[in-house]
C-alpha cells in the first residue's frame, strides 16, 4: 500500500506541477513531454500495485478462512513447481501467494537466491529462512526506502518554487578562474594601467598627475570618451582610493562611446580587466564579431604589468544601460544584462563565463 | 531558508528530470528479465577474444539495462561459461552504452550530442581495456564458488535454463506483462532510493559549497577527475539519471572531470560493489575497481585535454 501511495504521489506531484504552471521553473519545457509521459507510466505503475494489493489481500482473507494445513501445503507443492518452471517469475509468484510481508529488496533476491534455486529440494525453505531470520533487517531497508522516495514528494508539493536568481549566486559567491588564476600568478597580470610619466619629469609629473585629478574630483560621474580615456583611466589608476564607494556618495563611471550612443554605468569598485575589456568592446565594436575580437586580442598584452598594487575597482551596474549598448552593437549573444549573466554563468560551461 | 527553498528546487528538478528515464529503463529491465534468457545471450557470442570484447562492448545497445540489474546477469552468464573478460566488458558498458542511458545523456546536456559521443567513447574504451586487461591478468570465472564448482555449477543451471526457454511460451501474455510491471515496480524502489539521496547530495553541493572552492577542485584535471569518481562512487545514482547530475556540474567541472563521473558511476558504485562481492572473489572485485578506476582517469584526462 505505501507502494502505491508513492507511485500516486510522485505522479501527483508531476501532474500538480503541470497544472500550476510551475514545471517551467524546474524543467526544460522542450521536454514538457517526458514529463506527461512519466505521469502517465506513473499512474499506471500505481494502478497496477493498487489491483495488486487489493488481490493479494482479498486473497490472504481468503487463505485466512481456510484450514491453514492443508493451504500451506498447497503452497509447498507449487513453489516447487515455479522454481523449477521459471526461475525469474518465482519472487513475485512468491509475493502474490503470501501477504507483503515476503517480499524482499530486489537486488537481495538476485544476490542471493538464484545460487540456491537449483537446489530444488531446499528452493523454499531457504526463501523461507531468509523471510523470517532477515524480516528485521528487510523492515528497515523498506522503510528507508519508502521514507527517501517520500521526501520529494513532500518537498516538491509542499515548499514553494524558489527561483534561482542572482540572491543564489551572490550566496555561493562567483568566481572566475581566469581572473583567480591570474591573482595567484603575479607575473601574468593583464591589465590596461595607462601610464604617462615616462613624458614627463618627476615633479612635472605630479603637477600633471593632481590637475588631471581636479578635473575629475568634483564630478559625480566619472565619464570616459575617446578624447579623456587615457587621461581618466590614469587617474583612475593614481587616485585608486579617492574613487572608492563610499556609501553616502557612490561614484560612477561612464564610458562613452564615440557617437554618443549608449553608456556603460558602471560603479566602484570594478576590476580594471572588465573596465578594459569592456571599454574596448565599446570602443572597437563593429557590426562583424569577428574583427572586433581581433582588435580586443591586440590590445591586451601591451599593456603587460606585473606589480600587485592596489586597483581601483568598479562594479559594473545592472540597469539596462548595458543591455541598451549590447543592443546598438547588435551582439545579440552579449546583450545579457549582468544580473541575467550572473545567474547563468553559474550554469553554464567554464568556457561560457568568460565569453562575454 | 532562501537557499533551503533553492536546494529543495534544484533536488527537484534533478529527480522530474531523471524519473521519465528511471520509469521507462525499469520498465525495459523487467521486459529483458522476463522475456530474455542468459542461454541466448550465450549463444549468440562470438568465439574469438578479441571480437568476444567488441560484442560485449555493444551488447549494451540490444538490452538497455542500467547497472542494477547487470551484476546478477553477468554472474549468470558467467556461470553458464560465458568468457570472463566477455562478461566484464558487457557488465561495464552495458549501462552507458544503451539508447535510454545515451538519450537521457543527449537531454541532460540540453540537447549537445557532444557529451553523449564523449560518455559512449569513454565507456567502451575503458571497458575495452578493462576486460583485455582482465583476459591477461585472470585465468577462470572468479566466482565466489571455487572454478570446479562453478564448472559443476554450469552444468544445472545450464539443465535449469533450458527448460525455462522451453516452457517459455507457456505463461500467458498478461501473466508476463504483469511480471514485466511487477519487475519495473521493483526495480523503481531499489534504484529510487540512490537517486533521490544522490539528488540531494548534489543539490546540496551545488547551494551550499561555495563556488570557488568548487572551481578550485575542478580546476586541476587530476584532482577534479579523483573527486568525481569517488562522488560518483558514493552517490550510486542509476546510469538512467546520472546525467542530470552530471550535468548539474557543469558550471564549475570540466568536461574530462564530468566524463569520468558519468563513466565510472555505472561501472562502479557502492551498491554495484556490494553486488560484485557477492558474485566474485574479492581478489577479482578489487582489481577491477583498480583497473576501471586507473583507466577512467587516464580516459579523462585524455578527453579533458582534447575537449576542455
Amino acid at each position: 500500500m505505501i507502494r502505491f501511495a508513492i507511485l500516486f504521489g510522485l505522479a501527483f506531484m508531476f501532474l500538480l506541477l503541470h497544472r500550476t504552471g510551475d514545471l517551467d521553473k524546474y524543467i526544460n519545457m522542450r521536454y514538457a513531454y517526458l514529463s506527461v509521459s512519466a505521469i502517465v507510466l506513473l499512474a499506471l505503475l500505481s494502478l497496477y500495485q493498487f489491483v495488486k494489493v487489493y488481490r493479494a489481500e482479498r486473497r490472504s482473507e481468503e487463505a485466512a478462512a481456510q484450514a491453514a494445513i492443508a493451504e500451506s501445503e498447497g503452497v509447498l507443492a507449487n513453489e516447487h513447481k515455479h522454481a523449477v518452471q521459471d526461475r525469474q517469475d518465482h519472487p513475485h509468484r512468491h509475493l502474490d501467494r503470501h501477504s507483503l510481508d515476503h517480499v524482499h529488496d530486489h537486488g537481495h533476491d538476485h544476490g542471493h537466491d538464484h545460487g540456491h534455486d537449483h537446489g530444488h529440494d531446499h528452493g523454499h525453505d531457504l526463501n523461507a529462512h531468509a523471510g523470517h531470520s532477515h524480516i528485521g533487517r528487510t523492515k528497515w531497508r523498506r522503510g528507508f526506502t519508502y521514507l527517501v522516495l517520500a521526501v520529494p514528494i513532500f518537498t516538491g508539493i509542499f515548499l514553494p518554487v524558489a527561483t534561482l536568481d542572482s540572491s543564489f549566486v551572490k550566496a555561493k559567491g562567483f568566481s572566475f578562474p581566469e581572473l583567480d588564476q591570474r591573482r595567484k600568478d603575479a607575473g601574468y597580470h593583464q591589465f590596461l594601467r595607462p601610464d604617462t610619466s615616462v613624458f614627463y619629469s618627476a615633479e612635472n609629473y605630479d603637477k600633471v598627475k593632481r590637475k588631471d585629478m581636479a578635473d575629475f574630483a568634483d564630478q559625480p560621474n566619472v565619464e570616459l570618451n575617446d578624447h579623456n580615456y587615457l587621461k581618466g583611466m590614469e587617474v583612475l589608476y593614481n587616485y585608486a582610493d579617492e574613487f572608492a564607494d563610499k556609501k553616502d556618495n557612490v561614484r560612477r563611471l561612464r564610458l562613452q562611446r564615440r557617437r554618443g550612443r549608449g553608456y556603460v554605468l558602471l560603479r566602484f569598485p570594478l576590476r580594471l580587466h572588465s573596465l578594459r575589456r569592456r571599454f574596448r568592446r565599446v570602443r572597437h565594436a563593429r557590426p562583424d564579431a569577428g574583427r572586433h575580437e581581433a582588435v580586443g586580442r591586440r590590445l591586451g598584452p601591451r599593456y603587460r604589468q606585473a606589480d600587485a598594487r592596489v586597483l581601483p575597482a568598479v562594479q559594473a551596474d545592472d540597469s539596462g544601460a548595458q543591455g541598451q549598448r549590447m543592443g546598438a552593437d547588435r551582439q545579440a549573444r552579449r546583450s545579457v544584462r549582468l544580473s541575467e549573466f550572473l545567474t547563468k554563468s553559474a550554469f553554464t560551461s567554464r568556457r561560457g563565463m568568460l565569453s562575454w | 531558508m532562501t537557499s533551503f527553498l533553492q536546494l529543495n528546487t534544484i533536488f527537484i528538478s534533478m529527480i522530474m528530470e531523471a524519473i521519465p528515464f528511471v520509469l521507462i529503463g525499469v520498465l525495459v529491465s523487467g521486459v529483458i528479465q522476463t522475456f530474455v534468457t542468459e542461454a541466448w545471450i550465450a549463444r549468440i557470442m562470438p568465439r574469438n577474444v578479441l571480437l568476444r570484447t567488441c560484442f560485449g562492448c555493444g551488447i549494451g545497445l540490444l538490452f538497455p539495462s542500467c547497472e542494477c540489474g547487470i551484476v546478477p546477469i553477468t554472474r549468470r552468464l558467467v556461470m553458464k561459461g560465458m568468457p570472463l573478460n566477455a562478461g566484464v566488458a558487457f557488465m561495464l558498458s552495458g549501462p552507458i552504452v544503451n539508447p535510454i542511458v545515451l538519450f537521457a545523456t543527449f537531454i541532460a546536456f540540453g540537447n549537445d550530442w557532444r557529451m553523449v559521443g564523449i560518455r559512449a567513447g569513454l565507456a567502451i574504451a575503458v571497458a575495452f581495456c578493462v576486460s583485455l586487461s582482465v583476459a591477461l591478468i585472470f585465468r577462470g570465472p572468479q566466482l565466489r564458488q571455487a572454478t570446479a564448482t562453478a564448472d559443476a555449477f554450469a552444468a544445472p543451471v545450464a539443465a535449469a535454463l533450458e527448460p525455462s526457454i522451453a516452457a517459455a511460451a507457456k505463461p500467458t501474455v498478461g501473466a508476463r506483462l504483469s511480471s514485466v510491471v511487477s519487475h519495473g515496480i521493483d526495480e523503481f524502489f531499489d534504484v529510487g532510493k540512490y537517486l533521490v539521496i544522490g539528488a540531494f547530495l548534489a543539490a546540496a553541493m551545488q547551494t551550499y559549497i561555495p563556488t570557488s572552492y568548487l572551481l578550485e577542485l575542478g580546476s586541476d584535471p587530476l584532482k577534479a577527475s579523483l573527486v568525481m569518481i569517488v562522488l560518483a562512487f558514493v552517490m550510486s545514482v542509476c546510469s538512467e539519471a546520472d546525467a542530470f547530475i552530471a550535468s548539474s556540474f557543469r558550471s564549475s567541472f570540466t568536461v574530462g572531470s564530468l566524463s569520468a563521473f558519468m563513466v565510472f558511476g555505472p561501472m562502479i558504485d557502492i551498491k554495484n560493489t556490494l553486488m560484485l562481492l557477492s558474485a566474485f572473489r574479492t581478489r577479482f572485485v578489487v582489481s577491477l575497481i583498480a583497473l576501471v578506476a586507473a583507466f577512467t582517469i587516464a580516459g579523462s584526462l585524455i578527453v579533458g585535454r582534447l575537449f576542455g
